[in-house]
């Protein structure tokens, strides 16, 4: 009987050791909508309405966890994009992690933004494609090369298509949804 | 590489219970899996299979196979996302619970495994972790028991972080051998 008290003891004491040095972590989800208000059009021939600051620290759960963030889960979207021309476009978001730099064209954003994060996705002519957090993630590329800007708080995306010198983007709902492990 | 693991965790129950003359229980689990601060991870489901071997006298080790996985969760504007599924293999040290007996049996639990866990869009995670645990056994008969446990599970992850999540699972065990 003595021998199961102590074992009993030194299981209880194991577990609360195990418990406290790793029950402080948490895994949040951060959404940021960047459209409404809008709708923001955007086209080859008029990009003034491209650029869409991201200021992550204004979400309490993002400003909590700043300084303790473990890593950067994934980055997702919610969007709803219209193709306003006739023929297919593919929709792409590029980042930029120097919040006051614009551009003045997409083939400009294209060029000199830090990352592409969102591709591939084909938009039929005169179409609206509505993409959510699930499938947004098959689109998302290149995480590991923007965590660390991600983890800053402060970025710029800019909304192109392919191809760059004939296409015309009704943008009606863009929410930017990041996920990450701190605490 | 699921199918191997459990054909691996059969031949050796198979190769345990033949070699042994101690009774040796055989039991199945299932349960909701609940997460823990897992903000992208909704409640799921995990069942599974353990073996019960005594050891010495209060203690039992109980290699155990778990598959299941966490249910979606939904973020209003933006959509579901998916659960992990999420299958773990490992041993725990039973401490009570006593095997092949009759009436209400309390247990404490603590335990190691690998964990696999995966979702499109995440990084497959593949590590160690630990897991402990209360519950309370009742043995219906000296050869079946019926349990019902919680289990807490604390699995590493990317940046020297860890994800938990909570278990609980009913369960019945059949002895051999006593």
């Amino acid at each position: 009987m003595k021998r199961s008290k102590i074992i009993l003891a030194v299981a209880a004491a194991a577990v609360i050791v195990i418990a406290a040095g790793c029950i402080m972590t948490g895994t949040f989800v951060i959404t940021v909508k960047l459209v409404p208000p809008g709708p923001v059009t955007v086209s080859n021939a008029d990009y003034t309405e491209g650029r869409q600051q991201v200021d992550l620290t204004q979400e309490s759960d993002f400003a909590d966890n700043q300084d303790k963030i473990k890593d950067i889960d994934n980055i997702g979207f919610y969007a709803s994009v219209k193709n306003n021309l006739n023929d297919p476009v593919t929709f792409q978001l590029f980042l930029e992690k120097d919040t006051a730099k614009d551009w003045d064209s997409a083939q400009e954003a294209a060029d000199s933004c830090t990352a592409l994060i969102l591709t591939s996705l084909t938009i039929p002519g005169k179409k609206t494609v509505t993409i959510d957090w699930n499938e947004s993630l098959k689109y998302v590329t290149g995480l590991n090369d923007i965590k660390k800007i991600l983890e800053t708080g402060h970025f710029s995306l800019y909304p192109v298509a392919i191809p760059r010198d004939n296409f015309s983007l009704t943008i009606d709902s863009l929410v930017i949804i990041v996920t990450l492990t701190g605490g | 590489m699921k199918k191997i693991v459990i054909c691996a965790w059969a031949v050796m129950l198979l190769l345990t219970v033949g070699a042994s003359a101690a009774p040796i229980g055989v039991g199945v689990v299932a349960g909701p899996v609940v997460p823990i601060v897992q903000a992208d991870q909704g409640t799921g489901f995990a069942y599974g299979l353990k073996v019960r071997l005594h050891l010495a006298e209060p203690l039992i080790l109980e290699p155990n196979l778990t598959l299941g996985g966490y249910g979606e969760t939904t973020i209003a504007g933006v959509g579901t996302r998916d659960g992990s599924s999420v299958n773990h293999y490992g041993l725990d040290l039973v401490i009570g619970g006593g095997m092949a007996s009759t009436g209400p049996k309390p247990l404490m639990f603590i335990g190691g495994a690998i964990y696999n866990v995966k979702r499109d869009g995440d990084v497959t995670v593949n590590k160690s972790g630990w897991s402990f645990g209360l519950g309370l056994a009742v043995g219906l008969m000296s050869t079946f028991d019926i349990d019902l446990r919680g289990r807490v599970n604390i699995v590493a992850s990317e940046g020297s972080a860890s994800k938990k999540s909570a278990e609980i699972t009913a369960g019945a065990t059949y002895y051999f051998g006593s």
